[in-house]
């Protein structure tokens, strides 16, 4: 519910595992690296709040997608967090599942 | 920062302490204090960055029911991180009415002209007060930008949400008011100064000093409602009504043109304007005044500010 999005979060509501898988695909990484990386990705588009990132997280671990572990970073504990295999096919599913609305909605959009 | 480390703690108030809640808190903790910083040594001001970190936080509720955990049932009640998110201090207390202060005493010396004299212009007194109320207005304004105003409590999220969609949508209209307010004046000024008389005698001119001042009068208090908004939002956004802001501004209002009248009191009896004046003018105000404060009361009925 950002006041400064433009994107639908009905929609957003639907990728933001994906998103944060898509951060540890290529390696492990902690909290306020991975919703950082979200932005620039999406070139300040989208600001991922604090607690959907957290929730999101909580959800991921739970299914079996990402594990965690405690690591030191700049002198401070942090929860890392790294993608497992079962997260790698849900994150290949979700990309298919993309595709497919997305040829779908292009088809009404002039 | 310790506005942040407050927040956090009353978003965890109530909260059953375990392992889970407690790795949630300290990754919490670690993460606002990274974006605080970051944004920090981007630039930001203190204040700047603990709004924008607290802004983005989002709701605590949403990762506890993922986590399967809900709050104690007497902290439901007593967690609420809501109050003033800027410090009032005396030069802000000064300061800060003088642009709607300025603007009123624009109007009413022109009203005041326009009754007496049927001329649309202003003395020179009145011409630099104005300018000395813009000037400490526009000082206190870079003052605020350059962030010199202490933060000091914190506002909810849905609070902070509104204050930032009520700063957004306010500041196009202050934008135009302050616009059209400073073409009145240069206006007024020029007039004023190069001595040309603009007489509204001919029947057909009276209606044109009336819209003016009418505009006027509608900017003005478009001015004072902004600002009223404005100081309340910072403060108590529950506590803001339409009525109080009208009560300020009849007193500002009332005691403008009080002070200007005050040599009204030596007139002679018989003098016409004096006659004017006191049957005439000033019950008028009074009456307008008294008016626009009892249907601003009657309109707080319809219009649910801020309340909760």
């Amino acid at each position: 519910m950002g006041g400064e999005n433009l994107i639908s979060s009905d929609i957003i509501r639907g990728y933001t595992d994906t998103m944060i898988l898509f951060t540890v695909l290529d390696g492990d990484s902690y909290g306020y690296e991975m919703s950082k990386r979200i932005k620039e990705i999406t070139g300040g588009s989208y600001v991922m709040k604090e607690t959907t990132l957290y929730s999101a997280l909580t959800r991921l671990e739970k299914n079996g997608s990402i594990t965690s572990y405690s690591g030191m970073h700049d002198g401070r504990k942090r929860t890392y967090y790294s993608i497992t295999e079962a997260g790698r096919a849900c994150y290949a599913a979700k990309c298919g599942e993309w595709e497919l609305t997305k040829k779908v909605i292009d088809s009404f959009i002039k | 920062m310790d506005t942040i480390m407050n927040y956090i703690d009353s978003m965890f108030s109530g909260i059953p302490e375990n392992d889970a809640t407690r790795r949630l808190r300290d990754d919490i903790t670690a993460n606002m204090t990274d974006k605080y910083e970051e944004l920090v040594s981007d630039g930001k001001s203190e204040n700047e960055a603990v709004g924008t970190v607290i802004s983005e936080f989002g709701n605590i509720d949403e990762v506890l029911s993922e986590m399967g955990i809900s709050r104690t049932a007497k902290a439901k009640k007593t967690a609420s991180p809501v109050r003033v998110f800027v410090k009032r201090n005396i030069v802000s207390l000064i300061a800060r009415p003088a642009a709607p202060v300025a603007l009123m005493i624009l109007l009413y010396r022109l009203i005041d002209d326009w009754y007496w004299e049927f001329r649309f212009g202003i003395d020179k007194t009145s011409i630099a007060l104005i300018i000395i109320c813009f000037a400490a207005y526009s000082i206190y304004a870079l003052l605020r930008k350059a962030g010199k105003e202490k933060a000091s409590v914190l506002l909810t999220d849905e609070d902070m949400e509104r204050l930032k969609a009520h700063q957004a949508k306010n500041k196009k209209i202050s934008e135009l008011v302050g616009t059209a307010g400073a073409i009145v004046l240069a206006v007024t000024i020029v007039l004023s100064v190069t001595g040309v008389q603009i007489i509204w005698y001919p029947a057909g001119s009276r209606l044109f000093a009336r819209i003016i001042i009418l505009f006027m009068g509608f900017m003005v208090f478009m001015r004072n409602y902004h600002d009223c908004l404005d100081i309340y939002m910072g403060r108590e956004p529950g506590q803001f009504t339409v009525f109080k802001c009208t009560v300020r501004f009849s007193i500002y209002w009332l005691t403008i043109a009080g002070l200007y009248n005050i040599r009204a009191i030596n007139m002679l009896d018989g003098d016409p304007r004096f006659e004017l004046f006191m049957y005439q003018f000033l019950p008028v105000t009074l009456l307008i005044t008294l008016a626009a404060v009892f249907v601003s009361y009657v309109a707080d009925s319809f219009i649910k500010f801020g309340k909760r």
